[in-house]
């Protein structure tokens, strides 16, 4: 149990390294050193990324694990006010149990 | 990115294994965004969808030129031309409607059916704020009043940002002149009704533009009006209901 625990703790913090950087290289790495970036971190509040930044996002997302999951259904599936106060940690979340379920 | 007539485009392609092709037009000020998280994808499930940025809007790279209806629609037959589409049915969304209105009227050959969003007449009045360039004061209403629409509050930044890219715009490069050179456009799709493509003309009940969606029905043999709930945010607001009348356009 505690093996699982600790795999999945490593599992997100794999997912949360490469989506940090996907954000990075949308909105610039100093601009994350000014703001700071963490699960908590909401895309277009805390890290006020705005709508054709979150769409860069969501391709590179794609890109990387879209034979995994179906990320885009999941994010189209949004109301818009959801996806609005979407968090990194929330997407890290979808990403890991998504693996865990294929 | 695609380079088209010496400038950089934004392009997203879903579902390139579709025979039918939809391309997909924002409106002046927005960017692609407007039709991805929700429209694009439902329409994907089905057929290729193209979403590209205009010149100087998201991604795309920024011109000290070419903001008209003509340029726009270089534009896009570039962009239909490099990705291999000979005919696509396109879809407009406020300022984009017109730039499918005009690929339909010169370009006939490259269009199959019109979808039309929230299209107004340049002409008519109510775009005149527009038209007059930069105004802080417009902008800021325009902001606020977007907020309430689609219940988001941007930050500061992003309000910053949004007024920087539009005080460019207008003092930096032709797009005021641009937009002036193409007022004539409905007067043209009424002089001897030019356009023939099945249309589908989609409003918001609280729209602006009802008069432009009455005219270009009147002028439009083949098209068919209706009226969803919302306002001129309605592909933010009520997108459930723009795909369902599209699929079945479709």
């Amino acid at each position: 149990m505690d093996t699982v625990i600790l795999n999945k703790r490593r599992q997100s913090e794999i997912v949360f390294k490469q989506l940090s950087k996907f954000v990075g290289d949308i909105i610039g790495d100093d601009v994350i050193e000014q703001i700071g970036i963490s699960q908590e971190s909401i895309f277009t509040k805390n890290l006020e990324m705005d709508s054709i930044e979150i769409v860069a996002f969501a391709e590179k997302v794609k890109q990387k694990y879209g034979r995994e999951i179906d990320f885009i259904s999941w994010i189209s599936g949004m109301e818009f006010q959801k996806l609005y106060n979407l968090s990194i940690g929330q997407v890290v979340d979808y990403i890991v149990n998504s693996n865990d379920s294929n | 990115m695609i380079r088209i007539n010496n400038n950089d485009f934004n392009i997203l392609e879903l579902n390139k294994s579709a025979t039918e092709t939809v391309v997909m037009i924002h409106g002046i000020f927005t960017n692609l965004s407007v039709f991805y998280f929700s429209v694009a994808h439902e329409l994907a499930k089905k057929y290729h969808v193209v979403l590209y940025d205009l010149k100087g809007h998201g991604l795309s790279e920024t011109a000290c030129s070419g903001y008209d209806l003509q340029s726009a629609s270089k534009d896009l037959l570039g962009i239909l031309y490099e990705l291999h589409i000979r005919k696509a049915h396109l879809t407009g969304y406020s300022y984009g409607g017109l730039i499918a209105l005009y690929m339909a009227v010169y370009y006939p050959e490259t269009v199959d059916k019109l979808i039309i969003i929230e299209t107004p007449n340049l002409n008519d009045g109510q775009s005149r704020p527009l038209l007059e360039g930069y105004n802080k004061l417009f902008l800021d209403r325009y902001l606020a009043g977007l907020s309430v629409s689609t219940h988001m509050i941007p930050s500061q930044r992003k309000i910053d940002k949004i007024h920087r890219q539009v005080q460019y715009l207008f003092e930096h490069t032709t797009l005021k002149e641009d937009l002036r050179r193409d007022l004539d456009l409905f007067d043209k799709i009424a002089e001897n009704n030019p356009v023939t493509n099945e249309t589908l003309l989609l409003y918001a009940t609280q729209t602006e533009c009802a008069n432009a969606a009455a005219f270009l029905h009147q002028h439009i043999k083949k098209s068919s009006l209706y009226y969803g709930k919302g306002d001129h945010s309605i592909p933010v607001q009520n997108p459930e209901w723009l795909v369902d009348k599209i699929i079945k356009f479709l």
